[in-house]
């Protein structure tokens, strides 16, 4: 029934490109900047055109009365394998030429589903262990590859794991890196192959890396891995588990990026509740949530859990940011999505109330300009 | 482009580093003040005061001078000992491993937290599915580790890799399997006397022109090691029949080996001694002798003492060497000392009972000259004890490694409801 009004929606909503459309009255929460009582978004091209309290519809503007709707930017999946198949899970290897790309196929309508519960981007992992491939960017809206994909690659995925051999693999790859590195110092022509060309792109901070670690001690391991490589300042991502928490102190002092599911875990042994964003955010770590699975559920309870570890503790302020602007920024696509500004991308979900609140209704969700779905 | 000029910036910065010693760190001084202070290898001094400095212990004495700014701990009326070692421990401070232990050490383990409540500071760790109580595991083909229990930092946990040389194929492999260890050391005493005379002829100028030593292979490498008294080997030798398989190796090529899982040692401690071997026993170990058996056999409570008696050097083991919350009270590596408390019981006297779980424990483990006892120099390792160490009503009450208090049992989670004895 939902598919159908949203299939119907698509066909009657059809919006031309030049066509400027402006969401009046809105509260407006752009995540970057302080509240909005009330005001307008204009959206022209695909684009948010203009933004704020004192903003009047251009002339020509179709508008639409957002009284009692509170507009939300997009929500960001920093880390999903949704719509991939299961890849096979090999020894911890060193394959970063992989791309997620080219295991996407899309055929079900997982991507519509994500949409319609107010994810706006993707980031696709790759499948592997070991230094997997890299990541894919994508909005949930459209039917083929090309129309889905943003871009081809994002981040780069290493996958850690406790013991021996993928950290034997990760230093072999890396110290490869950096021959080449060198090598293309002396000789500007030498041109690495694509597996290497990756890891280069990876140490220089060109391409940033998701980095999952099973256990807190992983955290030490990686450093002490990547300590010969601080001068070339690589762009490091963590995605963990509950297990962080125990690293708190650490992964605050050196300012680290880490993506969480929203979960209140438990300490070991004990019924003692941890709320390990909010311990990692308190240690100045920089806290992104995402859902807490691909699941239809999973991502339609990813805001009600969000909103549980404010109830315990994570500041409003950075939970919001936590599932739109700094997944973004982990991914390296601050600049087209991630907050409601004037210039980005216009990904925009209304509620009928605050985001945050388990009684609000997501009733429009807007991608790229287009209302890709609306509850009716 | 612009990464490239960054990184010659960067080279051009390099060479500055070293002239900013106004970021050196200031040492950090910690003082154990008023307790008494075991030192196993000097005595006990009452009313002591240990100062520690950094990582490293500082001073020990009655009248210690402290420095300002010094961390001043009043330990009155509690005992000052040094951290405890196990000579053998299982799935403690590491994950699962299949290379290297320095990659699979996990300083933030909970096992590490409990070891530190039992007093332990430091432990040699191999693979293994565990022996005594819960026995049954193969015993081990991989050199193990000794680690420091460290919690929260990779910095200095590990102590020693390879940490010993296992030769449990001399006690349970195949003929050929055994005939071929032998060969390899034959060929390693060959090659240790060919660096001997080489050494010998380059310090009277004898060399031939032109001459290098010839380096053993690579596989060959942990042999000379152990002929060489680098490393020590380890075998797994239980009764009477292992034993003497395991003394006849050691007599042949003479070199420093450790016989793990000691139950009738006690039956021929003269012909260990002599071997000059080193045991770690399970004080209560429970095995009977054969019916009608027409020696002596079977575990012996009187063990311990028989071997200081005939002079054989061991460690104490619990039967369960690992920790855990569930089930085991008092039969793991939590409660260490009282495989002392056992060892007592059988007649052993108690200043060797504690050297049997730290100095000679650490000498086991290749380590003796870092941890094991109080003495300045050596790695600021220390436990604070409400009591007799093998009183079974004693508790740990702080723990120190590597300098850092890493344990107080009245901030722990486990332990702080356990008021114990007034």
């Amino acid at each position: 029934m939902i598919l159908l009004t949203a299939l119907v929606l698509a066909a009657t909503t059809l919006q031309s490109d030049e066509e400027i459309v402006a969401y009046t009255n809105l509260r407006i929460i752009p995540v970057t900047k302080g509240e909005i009582e009330s005001g307008t978004i204009v959206i022209k091209r695909g684009k948010i055109d203009a933004v704020g309290a004192d903003v009047k519809p251009p002339a020509g503007a179709r508008v639409v009365d957002g009284k009692g709707l509170v507009a939300f930017p997009g929500l960001v999946n920093p880390y999903s394998r949704l719509g991939l198949p299961d890849g096979p899970s090999g020894a911890p290897g060193a394959t970063p030429q992989h791309l997620a790309y080219d295991e996407l196929n899309p055929s079900l309508d997982v991507y519509g589903q994500a949409a319609r519960a107010g994810v706006t981007t993707i980031v696709l992992m790759p499948s592997g262990a070991g230094i997997a491939g890299q990541g894919a960017a994508l909005k949930p809206a459209g039917w083929t590859r090309d129309d889905l994909v943003l871009e081809k690659s994002v981040v780069l995925r290493i996958v850690l794991q406790p013991g021996t051999a993928s950290k034997e693999a990760l230093r072999q790859a890396l110290d490869g890196a950096r021959k080449a590195i060198d090598a293309e110092k002396k000789t500007p022509s030498a041109k690495p192959d694509d597996r290497t060309a990756t890891l280069v792109r990876f140490l220089k901070g060109d391409l940033p890396a998701l980095v999952e670690v099973p256990t807190a001690s992983e955290f030490l391991h990686f450093w002490q891995v990547m300590e010969p490589y601080a001068d070339l300042k690589p762009r490091i991502v963590f995605v963990s588990n509950p297990d962080a928490y125990k690293a708190a102190s650490e992964l605050g002092s050196r300012k680290a990026r880490v993506i969480l599911r929203p979960t209140v875990a438990l300490a070991p042994f004990t019924r003692e509740r941890i709320n390990v964003a909010a311990e990692l955010a308190k240690a100045g770590a920089e806290v992104a949530l995402a859902p807490p699975s691909d699941a239809p559920e999973g991502l339609q309870a990813w805001l009600f859990r969000v909103a549980e570890l404010v109830k315990y503790g994570l500041p409003r302020d950075a939970a919001l940011r936590a599932v739109t602007i700094v997944p973004a920024q982990m991914a390296g696509l601050d600049q087209r999505v991630g907050s409601i500004e004037a210039g980005k991308d216009a990904d925009l979900l209304f509620f009928s109330g605050d985001p945050l609140s388990s009684q609000a209704r997501l009733r429009e969700v807007v991608i790229n300009g287009k209302a890709v779905y609306r509850d009716e | 482009m612009i990464a490239v000029w960054v990184l010659s910036v960067l080279l051009v910065q390099e060479p500055a580093k070293p002239a900013a010693p106004a970021a050196e760190k200031k040492p950090v001084y910690t003082a154990l003040v008023g307790g008494d202070v075991h030192t196993v290898t000097q005595g006990v001094m009452k009313g002591g005061t240990v100062l520690l400095k950094d990582d490293k212990i500082f001073k020990i004495g009655v009248a210690v001078e402290l420095p300002e700014e010094t961390i001043k701990i009043d330990v009155t009326g509690k005992r000052v000992l040094p951290g405890f070692v196990a000579s053998v421990a299982h799935g403690l401070g590491v994950s699962t491993f299949t290379g290297k232990i320095a990659d699979a050490l996990d300083p933030y383990s909970d096992s590490i937290k409990l070891a530190l409540a039992g007093g332990i500071t430091t432990a040699y760790v191999e693979q293994g599915g565990g022996g005594g109580l819960f026995g049954g595991g193969a015993p081990p083909s991989a050199p193990g580790a000794v680690i420091k229990m460290s919690y929260g930092t990779l910095d200095k946990m590990l102590v020693l890799e390879p940490a010993c040389l296992p030769l449990g194929t001399w006690m349970s492999g195949s003929p050929s399997e055994r005939y071929d260890l032998k060969e390899n050391l034959v060929k390693a005493r060959a090659q240790v006397e060919r660096e001997r005379d080489f050494d010998k002829r380059r310090s009277e100028n004898k060399l031939k022109p032109g001459e290098v030593l010839v380096r053993a292979p690579a596989p060959l490498e942990p042999y000379v090691r152990l002929l060489k008294g680098e490393i020590a080997a380890r075998m797994t030798a239980s009764r009477v029949d292992d034993l003497r398989r395991a003394l006849d190796l050691i007599n042949e090529f003479k070199f420093k080996a450790v016989l793990t899982d000691v139950t009738e040692g006690w039956t021929i401690a003269e012909e260990i001694s002599r071997a000059r071997a080193y045991c770690i026993v399970e004080t209560r170990a429970k095995e009977h002798a054969p019916r009608n058996s027409p020696r002596p056999a079977g575990t012996s409570i009187e063990q311990p003492a028989i071997f200081r008696k005939t002079g054989v050097k061991f460690a104490l083991i619990p039967p369960n060497p690992s920790v855990g919350t569930g089930g085991v009270a008092g039969r793991d590596l939590l409660t260490l000392p009282l495989e002392g408390a056992f060892a007592i019981r059988g007649g052993l006297d108690e200043q060797t009972a504690l050297e049997a779980i730290t100095i000679t424990a650490a000498e086991i483990c290749g380590v003796e000259t870092r941890v094991g006892s109080l003495e300045e120099g050596k790695d600021a390792d220390v436990v604070v004890l409400d009591g007799d160490p093998f009183d079974y009503r004693t508790f740990v009450e702080m723990t120190f490694v590597n300098g850092k208090l890493l344990y107080e049992k009245s901030k722990s989670p486990y332990f702080s409801h356990l008021k114990g004895r007034k």
